[in-house]
């Protein structure tokens, strides 16, 4: 054996030795493998405890860690911690369910009592030695906003409005580009015209601005240019008119997604600057176009610009267009209240008028009524609302453009074939801003 | 009778066959429609849905098996929000799926819906509920 085996025979002897020992001298009623369980358990323990003290009850827990470490009598100590600290932790997830369930109960007695809120303020009122009297009294007070808002819900909430038929047709598929509201713009207005405008052209004639122009210049692409406002994309197209699905698709096919068929039409005109030749792949073009032939493709591809190239294109495929000069929008947006009341007054006004209205609101809702994280704005229309008497609560049917499909959405929402049924509280904090066509 | 009736529960007990328990119709000769360069075609495909038709999956995979082989991937919500139309279509891509528009039939009647597919098993379901797996996984 070589010295440096030797000494490490040695090293490793020693800290064998150091190791019997000082399990020895902490447990005496558990054996050495027990004692190594019970701190195993109790670090498992302390690790949750600490993850989650701040937000959450953890009492059972620190239970669990105690009893762990009194099983083999060993001392809190021995993991850096004072008695004081098993009464903090509990206090301060006691205090935690305790403000998050007054802030519930207070937030949803804007439309009705909340039974279950009510009984977690009052339980952990109880656990932090606060006066009963005072808690009952804040109860009760909150117990009869509750109530008398939960009338006025009622009352708004009536009646009952399905808008969903023909003319909005099966819930489109946005796909690859976010322009979800190039999509409500869309179904706001073949709502209103009757007939099925495409979502597309819309968003092309939004994005076409000299700002864009100059963007497409330097290479960026028209599917990359996103994200806008629906009632701006409406006003902004209502002089040019509006185009038919049939004339210019707003979903792309198997092959290729939207993006990649527009992608590819720019790709076609980088390849043949001035026209089509003989043996041109210009199939994604009219796939995309349906209202244009090959010949006139390949007149658009010669004469337009680089940048001009889509919305030449558009135009040419749309004609005739569609106008309405009647057709204007209101809108309100609120981001910085939580008072969102006004908005849901031009829902319910637009309801029992018959009309859809636009929306844009966090998207975090469609996956958790509940959200704590926001993810971003997304559009959708408004096309019912019912009362839930079961939950005592107004819901509103939102049609989304994310296809027909329902499973990704909360579980506790009612979804059908890409509507879906989101309650009025859950709805309130998400939304920022409502539109619709007078 | 009781006693015999209780064993043969506890020896075999009653385990759903399908992914999601609303996934309850299958074909086996089923069609699948889609168009590719403007060009309209068909595909045989075996695959279960639901009764309104929003949900679609591989037959093979509706006991669940090919939903284990889905890699483990820290689900970001909003980073697929704001890079992509749809969530599910990006959560597609990231997987290395190919997502695609498209009609299938079912008891005579067509409807519209996507699936991603993977190339690995050959085989696929529709991208709300692949969005639907990782969310829970996440919760």
């Amino acid at each position: 054996m070589t010295l440096q085996g030797q000494v490490y025979q040695i090293f490793a002897f020693t800290a064998f030795c150091l190791m019997v020992g000082a399990s020895q001298a902490i447990a005496s009623p558990c054996s050495t493998s027990e004692s190594q369980n019970a701190i195993q358990r109790a670090k498992k323990e302390r690790d949750f405890i600490l993850a989650n003290f701040k937000e959450n009850d953890v009492s059972s827990a620190v239970e669990r860690f105690q009893s762990a470490l009194n099983k083999c009598e060993i001392p809190l100590s021995s993991f850096g911690i004072g008695s004081g600290a098993l009464d903090y932790w509990k206090t301060q997830g006691y205090e935690a369910v305790y403000n998050k369930a007054k802030e519930r109960l207070e937030y949803l007695s804007q439309f009705k009592s909340d039974a279950q809120a009510a009984e977690d303020v009052r339980t952990y009122s109880k656990k932090l030695g606060y006066s009963p009297q005072e808690t009952q009294k804040y109860l009760d007070k909150l117990v009869t906003s509750g109530a008398a808002n939960l009338n006025k819900e009622k009352k708004d909430c009536s009646p009952s409005v399905d808008l969903r038929g023909p003319r909005l047709g099966v819930v489109r598929d946005q796909d690859s580009i976010a322009w979800c509201y190039a999509v409500v713009a869309a179904d706001m207005l073949s709502y209103k015209l009757g007939k099925k405008i495409s979502a597309a052209d819309i968003a092309v004639a939004n994005n076409d601005t000299w700002k864009n122009a100059i963007l497409k210049k330097f290479g960026k692409s028209e599917a990359s240019i996103e994200l806008g406002v629906a009632e701006s994309a409406i006003s902004r197209t209502k002089d040019k008119g509006w185009c038919l699905e049939e004339k210019m698709s707003s979903e792309g096919d198997s092959n290729w997604n939207l993006k990649s068929l527009i992608v590819q039409i720019e790709e076609l005109k980088r390849k043949l600057p001035s026209g089509l030749s003989g043996n041109s792949d210009c199939r994604s073009a009219l796939r995309l176009f349906g209202g244009l032939n090959l010949k006139e493709l390949s007149d658009v591809l010669a004469k337009s610009s680089q940048s001009s190239l889509i919305p030449a294109l558009a135009d040419k495929a749309c004609q005739p267009r569609l106008k309405d000069d009647s057709i204007s929008v209101t809108s309100d947006s609120i981001f910085f209240s939580e008072d969102k009341s006004p908005l849901f007054k031009m829902v319910n006004d637009q309801l029992n008028k018959k009309n859809v209205t636009g929306i844009d609101y966090e998207a975090a809702v469609l996956y958790d009524h509940d959200y704590t994280k926001v993810i971003g704005l997304h559009s959708g229309i408004i096309v019912g609302r019912r009362y839930n008497s079961q939950t005592n609560e107004c819901e509103y049917l939102i049609r989304n453009s994310y296809g027909r499909g329902c499973s990704s959405y909360d579980s506790s929402y009612q979804c059908d074939e890409g509507n879906i049924w989101i309650p009025k509280p859950s709805l309130f904090r998400s939304m920022r801003r409502a539109e619709f066509i007078n | 009778m009781l006693n015999l009736l209780i064993k043969i529960i506890i020896l075999f007990p009653p385990v759903s066959v399908h992914a999601a328990s609303s996934v309850e119709n299958c074909i086996e000769n089923g069609k699948i429609r889609f168009s590719i360069n403007s060009v309209e075609q068909e595909e045989n495909a075996a695959y279960c849905t639901n009764k309104s038709g929003t949900m679609l999956i591989s037959k093979k995979c509706a006991s669940g098996e090919c939903l284990s082989t889905l890699p483990n991937i820290n689900l970001n919500l909003g980073e697929l929000f704001s890079t992509a139309g749809k969530p599910g279509f990006e959560l597609c891509r990231q997987l290395h799926g190919t997502g695609q528009l498209l009609e299938f039939s079912f008891a005579n009647k067509w409807y519209k819906l996507d699936r991603c597919s993977f190339a690995d098993g050959n085989w696929f379901l529709d991208t709300d509920q692949l969005l639907n797996i990782y969310i829970k996984r996440q919760k």
